[in-house]
């Protein structure tokens, strides 16, 4: 008897073998443009090694400076970037190698000259580095997504700017590429997966194995080998959060800065004890004109002063600056403790320069997580799931008036609904798709017909939350302030998500939230459905959707910044905020005590 | 190993013997592949070579060609990898270095045609098989022979294949030293996986789990068979697999083309080019005896099949003059 896995992995292989013909059916890529080094090239590697190695130690200073002053920048390409660079990294090597051989004598000699000049450079360069990082993060957005759009947009424009496309095409499907064809073929994969209609392992065998056929035709880049063989399939299991308590502990003491630092307001928001750290998260104001748009690293939060901190045992701690991130009116940071206070500890006392009045954070008394995840037993991941397109759409109305709009591509969602409806999935997800349906039809974005063949009968009803999203995307009567909103919530699917901070102005609010798990870092070029969003509303009953904003992390780890909007209520006292993944959701509500 | 049934002729018995050249060591050695069996004919004691290699020497090229064709032997990658037409033509070469471009491991990539072969030799990693592995084989003029898998391989496989993250990298680079050997091997290694999961097969017993993976590869050969045979869209053509007795079934459904094949059609019809011979869809052998056979066609969608005598001629079935 055949399994509904069964029957959905079959799908799925079938679609694969249809993903296959289709490629066939595509002009073959020339094979340099895939990037085949010449022969003469490679020749001319062989001849030229060890002056690279020579070089590469030389001028490592200048590197790690260079990356310090990219950090941001740099950790959002990496995940973009790491196949192609791994790859580039290769084939410089042996060509750097060999040039070295050839030009050794010569390299000290240069070396010596150019490096004292190049450190310089580099410190000059740093600032003018985080503010082109700076930039460049803008720019990048929502990764590829908005590539997406963009390339709708040069379609659309086509006549104008001189590229092949009829004009008011509007946004008919595109053929996609070998590799944009693998990409999509694996966000549909993963969504049967999450959806529960397929093991994920077996998810990613597939994706695996279509992968490697399109390689053994030539049809897709090495990078895009590299990237699906990233993990075994077969036997891959997602690392959870580190076990063991985790404590939010809220201060919004003012702490002093150092006078060089150019900041005034400086408070501490919240101690947040994990089992792997110990961090502080801390905010501040720009008052110095001229220390905007400057981000340096390390941000000269404390000077000459050394800050401390001893427990109620009598164990004394250091304080350094882990991260910060600034913009034109504000910064922020978190403070690493060093070493982690133990469990069991009543009480810190910090003191962030000599003479200053010490600030004490009761950790005893502060709350750990919630018991459990507050799942809504009406709804399943499927619906969950679309839900998650649904709410990405209502941030995109709302961040930055709703301009990406016209170009947000709902093409592969289609493909999931298509693909769960295939399988026997979709059901419970049904009224989401209608949900999804309306909201896109309200803001103007194309639906899909196979977004609209799946939706039920009629227009669905706009969730309530949504509907308030979009009647204050207007609002700028947000309160000023920052508040330390600390709260645990509860482990969801495998992630940790705590609260440590808030800043709000007129247009919205930034929330501070330390996140461990394995996915909770929003990859870059990862075209699955996110795995979760977040809403939050305020006491005065105000929504607000969140976008994620000024993050890093690892593949464990992650500080994110949401941006929520619309503001806060200029009343409002707290807010509760909800993070739904595909298993349930998890809530806190925190209070908005502004300092 | 047999099929398609009991009574068939063996699944290998209208694939002609092939060989390949290989780069090993300072020279250049042949591997042969005869009834189902790849040999290394320049090896005449592959054992010791295996032994040595187990005890850190380096492995000869030819050794680890043939201990990974045994490794994918049943490998269902294969199928989902390998071609599926005549048309369908893998493009499979070795580069000097691929390091740089992301490929993990040793070099081998899909990108130029083939026009060369470059082998580097492998070493195996982790466990090493023991020298029982692989067989002398009888009647055979020095060579290493794999027939069926050796235990020892099976736990060798386990050993090496399961740890870290990279072995989807190391399997689907095993895989293209295998495809990199030739368009005949290629086939060659598919029909033995497919032999391995139909009946009488080595994995017969485990077939229900793999169902999914062996009706994707039926039908990504089967349609565009279907497209070459009565013009039948790919797309519709719809395929399950066929256990039991008797060749299948073949039922037109409007504009759809509803095939029941069981997987030994893979070996010892697919493999051997015989999908589509003189208009017919060929849904099983009868008798084989290269380069002549008797074979089971359907002349059209709907109809009973033929009894079709063929011959191969120039690397191109024929019906047989005189034939039914």
């Amino acid at each position: 008897m055949t399994s509904a896995k069964d029957r959905a992995e079959t799908y799925l292989r079938l679609r694969a073998e249809a993903e296959l013909r289709r490629v066939q059916a595509l002009p073959r890529p020339d094979p340099v443009a895939v990037g085949a080094l010449p022969a003469p090239l490679r020749g001319a590697a062989r001849l030229a090694t060890p002056f690279g190695r020579r070089a590469i130690a030389a001028l490592q200073p200048l590197a790690t400076s260079a990356a310090r002053a990219l950090q941001p920048l740099a950790e959002s390409a990496e995940q973009a970037m790491t196949p192609l660079a791994r790859g580039a990294l290769d084939a410089l090597q042996p060509l750097a190698e060999n040039v070295g051989r050839a030009l050794e004598p010569l390299a000290g000699q240069v070396i010596g000259a150019v490096l004292p000049a190049a450190d310089e450079a580099a410190r000059r360069l740093h600032p003018l580095a985080w503010q082109a990082a700076d930039r460049v993060q803008a720019l990048q957005g929502s990764g590829m997504r908005q590539l997406a759009q963009w390339r709708l947009q040069a379609r659309r424009a086509g006549p104008i700017a001189g590229i092949a496309g009829p004009p008011d095409a509007g946004p008919e499907p595109e053929e996609l590429t070998a590799e944009e064809g693998l990409r999509r073929f694996g966000m549909v994969a993963r969504a049967l997966a999450e959806a529960g209609a397929l093991n994920p392992g077996t998810a990613d065998a597939v994706v695996e194995d279509l992968a490697t056929a399109l390689a053994a035709r030539s049809r897709i880049g090495a990078h895009m080998l590299a990237m699906s063989g990233a993990a075994d399939p077969r036997t891959r299991q997602r690392a959870g959060p580190p076990p063991g308590p985790y404590l939010a502990v809220p201060s919004g003491a003012p702490v002093p800065a150092s006078p060089e630092s150019g900041l005034a307001d400086v408070r501490l928001y919240t101690l947040v004890i994990a089992p792997d750290r110990a961090v502080l998260t801390v905010a501040g104001r720009l008052s110095d004109e001229n220390m905007r748009s400057v981000h340096l690293d390390p941000w000269p939060l404390f000077g000459k002063m050394r800050p401390a901190a001893i427990d109620d045992r009598g164990n004394s701690y250091q304080l350094r600056e882990d991260s910060g991130f600034s913009d034109e009116e504000n910064w922020g940071g978190i403070l690493r403790l060093n070493p982690a206070p133990p469990a069991g500890t009543a009480w810190l006392e910090l003191t962030m320069s000599p003479g200053s009045a010490p600030v004490r954070l009761d950790l005893a008394g502060a709350p750990g997580a919630n018991p459990g995840h507050e799942g809504d037993a009406a709804s399943g991941p499927a619906e969950r799931m679309i839900d998650a397109v649904a709410t990405e759409l209502l941030q995109i109305a709302v961040v930055g008036e709703g301009h990406a709009l016209p170009w947000h591509d709902l093409s592969g969602v289609a493909d999931v609904v298509t693909a769960l409806e295939a399988v026997g999935a979709l059901e419970p997800a049904r009224a989401a798709v209608g949900r999804l349906v309306a909201l896109a039809r309200r803001l103007g974005v194309t639906v899909p017909p196979g977004l609209t063949a799946a939706a039920p009968p009629g227009t669905a009803p706009l969730p309530d939350g949504w509907r308030d999203v979009l009647a204050n995307s207007g609002r700028r009567d947000g309160p000023r302030g920052v508040a330390p909103a600390a709260a645990v919530l509860p482990e969801l699917d495998g992630a940790r998500f705590v609260l440590a901070g808030l800043r709000s102005d007129e247009e919205g609010a930034d929330l501070q939230v330390m996140a461990w798990g394995s996915r909770v870092f929003p990859h870059f070029l990862d075209d699955s459905i996110r795995p979760w969003y977040w809403l939050a509303r305020d006491d005065r009953g105000r929504w607000h959707v969140a976008e994620d904003g000024n993050s890093s992390g690892s593949d464990q780890h992650a500080e994110l910044t949401l941006r929520l909007m619309p503001p806060l209520h200029p009343q409002a006292t707290s807010l509760e905020v909800t993070v739904t993944g595909r298993s349930g959701e998890a809530t806190a509500t925190v209070p908005l005590d502004w300092r | 190993m047999s099929g398609p049934g009991p009574a068939g002729p063996p699944w290998w018995a209208l694939l002609p013997p092939a060989e390949a050249r290989v780069p090993c060591g300072d020279g250049t050695h042949r591997l042969r592949w005869d009834q189902g069996t790849l040999t290394a004919l320049d090896h005449p004691d592959a054992e010791a070579e295996l032994v040595l290699g187990a005890l850190g020497g380096d492995r000869p090229a030819c050794v680890s060609l043939i201990e990974s064709w045994a490794r994918h032997g049943d490998d269902l990658q294969v199928l989902a990898a390998g071609p599926r037409s005549a048309a369908d033509e893998l493009i499979i070469t070795a580069a000097d270095d691929t390091s740089w471009l992301g490929v993990p491991g040793r070099g081998w990539v899909a990108y130029a045609p083939l026009t060369a072969y470059r082998f580097r030799p492998l070493r195996v990693r982790g466990p090493r098989p023991g020298a029982a592995g692989l067989t002398t084989a009888a009647g055979m003029p020095g060579g290493a022979r794999i027939g069926s898998r050796p235990a020892v391989l099976r736990h060798a496989r386990r050993g090496r294949l399961s740890g870290g993250a990279d072995r989807a990298a190391e399997r689907r680079e095993e895989l293209f030293c295998l495809f990199g050997l030739g368009r005949d091997f290629q086939l060659r290694l598919c029909a033995t996986v497919a032999a391995a999961w139909a009946d009488g097969g080595s994995r017969a017993g485990d077939r229900e789990t793999a169902r999914p993976a062996l009706v994707a590869a039926l039908a990504g050969r089967l349609a565009p068979a279907a497209q070459a045979w009565p013009g039948i869209d790919p797309a519709r053509v719809d395929v399950t697999l066929h256990d039991g007795a008797g060749w299948g079934r073949l039922a037109p459904s409007g504009d759809r083309l509803a095939a029941a094949l069981p997987v030994g059609w893979l070996s010892s019809v697919w493999a051997a080019g015989l999908a589509v011979t003189a208009g017919h869809l060929v849904v099983a052998v009868t008798e084989a005896a290269w380069p002549a056979a008797t074979v089971l066609g359907v002349p059209a969608p709907g109809a009973e099949p033929v009894i079709l005598g063929v011959r191969a001629v120039g690397g191109t079935w024929l019906r047989a003059e005189g034939a039914r």
